[in-house]
């Protein structure tokens, strides 16, 4: 199925409001089916009857963008900037905001924050996913702390037919370490449906063998890397919890849970002076189960009711850290959280609460050092949010209060509203949005004591670090029409333009600051986590997108621009980027095609750099499906066909390098499916 | 006795008489080759947590034991370390014994490059490719002319006044600022006028400016105060001064500099700071304002300080890499002590597992 041409209705995990999907479906195109989202209001809208923008990704082009971990698709979408961590993980920034302010979700539940607050898209497993559901801007009313910048909703597949899957891809770095030419994906997935339950087994195991500039170093810029997720699943949706034999009354149930290991090791230095070599390190293993249950619609006339209720519990634990400074680091993720919908035609309201957990606990077993003395925090939060629904427009208004345990009570209030204009061949929307986002600092940047000082630095936690606040405004104007209806040159095509504007203002931002006083005292060079400043962050996204039947282009640019009080700009954002695909589908011969391109420029950077490599990048990237038959499938890509990276030597130099620590990677893939 | 043990008799006499043979053949016994380049070392200073004094004796080539109050006054060792500072002996308490010093021979001035480090040639270098560089260094480098330099003790608001070794006159250095910073306020000052009375001040004036609390940069209006030491040394030992009363007050006062007196006339020509105040000197009249938050960057020292012969000859780069590590540049010093001079090349400021702290290096007598 080819991506961004033919609309896939997909069911998502929610249950719909049956009434406005069916009016909805009534003025739609026959041929047109739309996604299905539900991060905008936690109910399931069709995309183009959300109040509040969202960008989706389904799964067709996620299949053909990764067969791996979710970084590579996320780099598909437009506005994001995904960035690599010191970890060798990959996070992201959303319109300004880094990773630690924007909410990575699988399923409407959050995830465990390894490096900080900021999730790492390389430990999410692609291979699970439905769609990816991107909303921009401050969204703390409906899914709390840290989503000040936006949300990534990741749904997950439901399984509901019988089928077994098995691939493999191999892949080859352009700068690939010599005794380890090729990496390796594997899956195997299989599926089984019963009357009542449905079951499922995935395994993915990913071998990546890293890649290094200069062989002569010691250094290897890219960690060889061994990775296994195991996914199992299970759920009804015909549990009768209750005597009474009504189908309205009928649960679903489901549960989920995912294994997760994952080693690397990278060579990073020779210790001065000795011929031991220094070795970044780290092994995680993480149990991640999920169990909910939610009604199907209970309909009393025009009324309609459901719940759901959900519970997530993940346990991290990693050993990692510099081979001669190795860290013991356990996390624990719990939540409960349910919602309660009732809906009519013209008005639907969402009230619900979540009870959350945290704990984290970090030493440094040779020295016995404790880094994190197994700190935990709770928060108890409690929101409502209405969406008043007319043909021609929608206002979704919505309240959230937080009590957490250290910070007391904490509350943000959102208002959307959407307007349609024009007819159907010539559809306009404009969406506005007014909302505060918050997010309490984390158990890291209060409690931390990153000790490295045999190297010579430390950092250091705060314990009466304050909240970080936003207010921020998001407009965006929609066009959607129908082009080339009578021309003899060109097929009918759909045309789409978007252009969106924001504007957040925050306070009480949490950055690490150098600490003169501690530096000098201890003669280490001391950092410590500081509500610091305000902040200023505006821009533009711009997209227009047209859609043959075979063929499919889009151009996205975004300019942001992100300042602190000062006036300074804040570090780690580029002003522009430039994000445009191509996509082409055959029919005949179910091959799709997908060329897509990254452009950044001006990106800002620390002063302590001596000098400027490189300040604006592009990067190339095309991918190959085919199906050959209704069992065997191939794919081809090559990621950073220019092989832009950074430049080995800017280190050394301490010369800013904007461009990303990549490599060419070409991969060759089968897929078998029973 | 069995066969076998009998056999292994015959064979070990066998093997004895054949090693008499040989000896009686050696017609001469060569002296084994002392070892070049002996690397000593890991030496500690504990952890970063906990830094301590390792203090070395190049005599001996071995560390002692000492506290800190024992090594005030031991003029045993030579070279002492403690997390990034090396010390000399200074052998203040003991007249009787020369000052520690050294002299850099500057070799691998290559690592350099217009005063940057040439980072590829301090990560390449390793302790065996430097070796020649040690080996190289002989007695010939010392010459009549070669100037040894010593761990020096100075008073941070020296350099108040000119002293003119012909006329033995005493003048106002007017041009040489001070910036205090003491009980959180920030004050630049100058001595603008003296009265030479023998040995000692009769009078002096001192121009000064405070910087408010917040403030980046100093007011504009400058105080003057004139003090009659005459008169205040008739009443005191010493003349107090709190720049934030603008006026003289008692040693039970937040005072923050004080002038000893001389005797019952005069003052002597000395500046103090009071004991938690720092302070640095600004000759150049550089500095509008100090802002109390930037203090750390500027270099503020107490009233005495030790001027290290080592900080001003430094053996290391830092952060090379912008991973927070010291490298060698292998540069070879000559160490002069009471028993002769030794030729010294640091190759390491880590142990075999990376911890920081840990000196290991080349040193060999001259």
């Amino acid at each position: 199925m080819q991506p961004f041409i033919k609309y896939s209705l997909s069911l998502s995990c929610l249950c719909l409001s049956l009434t406005s999907f069916a009016e909805i479906l009534e003025q739609d195109d026959d041929n047109n089916l739309e996604h299905i989202v539900v991060s905008g209001t936690r109910t399931p809208k069709l995309l183009s009857n959300s109040p509040v923008s969202i960008q989706v990704i389904d799964q067709e082009t996620i299949e053909i963008l990764t067969q791996g971990t979710l970084t590579n698709a996320l780099n598909f979408i437009p506005g994001l900037v995904v960035t690599r961590n010191v970890k060798g993980g990959y996070n992201i920034q959303m319109q300004g905001f880094d990773g630690d302010h924007v909410l990575v979700l699988i399923n409407s539940q959050p995830l465990i924050s390894p490096a900080g607050s900021a999730a790492d898209l390389d430990q999410i497993n692609a291979n699970e996913i439905q769609q990816i559901e991107v909303l921009r801007g401050a969204a703390s009313v409906m899914y709390g702390s840290s989503a000040m910048g936006g949300v990534i909703n990741i749904i997950t597949k439901d399984y509901d037919e019988n089928q077994a899957k098995v691939s493999i891809q191999v892949g080859h770095y352009a700068d690939a370490i010599d005794n380890a030419p090729l990496s390796y994906t594997t899956r195997v997935s299989a599926s089984l449906s019963t009357d009542d339950w449905d079951y499922n087994l995935s395994l993915l195991h990913i071998d990546d063998a890293g890649f290094d500039y200069d062989s002569s170093t010691i250094s290897q810029d890219a960690s060889g890397m061994k990775k296994s997720f195991i996914n199992l699943s299970t759920k009804t949706d015909s549990l009768n919890l209750f005597s009474n034999d009504s189908s309205n009354n009928k649960v679903n149930v489901e549960v989920k849970y995912q294994y997760l290991k994952e080693d690397k090791s990278r060579p990073t230095s020779i210790v001065p002076g000795q011929n031991t070599i220094i070795t970044y390190l780290s092994e995680v293993e993480q149990n991640q189960l999920d169990f909910s249950l939610k009604t199907n619609n209970e309909q009393h006339g025009n009324q309609q009711n459901n719940w759901q209720l959900n519970t997530r519990y993940i346990n991290h634990q990693e050993t990692s850290g510099q081979s001669n400074s190795i860290r013991n680091t356990d996390i624990n993720l719990a939540e409960i959280n349910g919602q309660y919908v009732s809906s009519s035609n013209k008005l639907e309201i969402v009230s619900g609460g979540v009870i959350h957990y945290d704990s984290l606990d970090q030493i440094k077993p040779v020295t016995g050092s404790i880094e994190i003395n197994d700190e935990s925090r709770q928060n108890v939060d409690a929101f409502i949010q209405g969406n008043w629904i007319n043909p021609n427009y929608q206002i979704l208004a919505g309240l959230r209060s937080q009590h957490d345990s250290d910070f007391g009570f904490h509350s943000a209030a959102r208002v959307s509203t959407m307007n349609n204009f024009g007819d159907k061949e010539n559809r306009w929307q404009w969406r506005n949005g007014l909302g505060q986002g918050y997010r309490v600092p984390s158990l890291k940047e209060r409690f931390y004591i990153f000790d490295h000082s045999n190297l010579g630095y430390m950092v250091i936690g705060s314990a009466d670090l304050k909240p970080e606040e936003s207010n921020s405004a998001n407009t965006t104007l929609s066009y959607n029409t129908e082009v080339f209806k009578s021309s003899t040159l060109f097929n009918q095509a759909q045309l789409k333009f978007d252009v969106n504007a924001h504007y957040s203002k925050t306070k009480n931002f949490i950055e690490t600051v150098h600490d003169a006083e501690k530096s000098a005292e201890t003669q280490l060079d001391i950092s410590v986590y500081q509500n610091v400043a305000q902040a200023t962050i505006q821009g533009l996204d711009f997209s227009i997108d047209l859609s043959f039947n075979e063929w499919s282009g889009q151009i996205n640019y975004s300019y942001l621009d992100a300042r602190n009080e000062d006036d300074q700009r804040l570090t780690g954002r580029p002003y522009h980027q430039v994000k445009t695909n191509l996509t082409y589908h055959n029919y005949e011969h179910e091959l799709d095609v997908l060329l897509y391109l990254v452009y950044q420029s001006d990106e800002a950077y620390d002063s302590s750099y001596t000098q400027v490599l490189n300040n604006h990048w592009f990067n190339a990237n095309i991918s190959i499906n085919q199906n050959i038959n209704d069992q065997l499938s191939w794919n081809f890509a090559v990621n950073n066909i220019f092989n832009e990276h950074k430049d080995v030597d800017a280190n050394s130099l301490n010369a800013f390098d904007s461009r990303p620590v990549s490599s060419r990677y070409v991969t060759l893939g089968l897929k078998y499916q029973f | 006795m069995n066969k076998k043990l009998t056999l292994i008799t015959y064979l070990l006499v066998g093997l004895g008489l054949t090693a008499c043979g040989s000896d009686s053949e050696v017609t001469s016994i060569t002296e084994p080759e002392p070892e070049v380049g002996v690397i000593y070392g890991p030496f500690t200073t504990g952890t970063v947590q906990e830094r301590v004094f390792a203090y070395y004796d190049i005599d001996t080539l071995s560390v002692l034991e000492l506290t800190e109050e024992q090594a005030a006054t031991n003029s045993d060792w030579d070279i002492a370390f403690k997390g990034t500072s090396v010390y000399l002996n200074n052998n203040d308490s003991d007249d009787s014994k020369e000052a520690v010093s050294l002299y850099f021979t500057d070799n691998n001035s290559d690592f350099f490059d217009n005063g940057s480090a040439v980072v590829n040639k301090f990560i390449n270098a390793t302790a065996d490719s430097e070796l020649d560089d040690f080996i190289a260094v002989s007695s010939a480098n010392i010459s009549e002319n070669t100037e040894f330099s010593t761990d020096v003790t100075a008073g941070i608001l020296e350099g108040f006044y000119n002293y003119n070794s012909t006329t033995h006159q005493v003048t106002a250095a007017v041009d040489h600022y001070f910036i205090a910073y003491s009980d959180t306020t920030v004050t630049k000052f100058r001595v603008s006028e003296l009265t030479q009375s023998g040995y000692g001040m009769s009078s002096i004036t001192i121009n000064f400016v405070n910087q408010l609390s917040g403030a980046t940069e100093f007011d504009a209006l400058e105080t003057e105060l004139v003090l009659d030491a005459t008169l205040e040394c008739s009443n005191s030992d010493n003349i107090y001064i709190d720049f934030d009363v603008n006026n003289i007050v008692t040693s039970a006062e937040a005072w923050d500099i004080k002038i000893p007196c001389l005797d019952d006339t005069a003052a002597d020509f000395t500046l103090a700071l009071t004991e938690d105040a720092t302070a640095i000197q600004d000759f150049t009249n550089s500095y509008a304002g100090v802002p109390e938050s930037d203090i750390p960057y500027y270099g503020f020292k107490s009233d005495q300080y030790t001027v290290l012969a080592f900080k001003e000859n430094p053996w290391y780069q830092y952060s090379l890499e912008g991973n927070h590590k010291l490298w060698s540049q292998y540069g070879v010093y000559l160490i002069k002590n009471t028993t002769g001079v030794y030729k010294l090349q640091f190759t390491s400021y880590y142990d075999t597992d990376g911890n920081s702290g840990n000196y290991s290096f080349r040193i060999e007598a001259l």
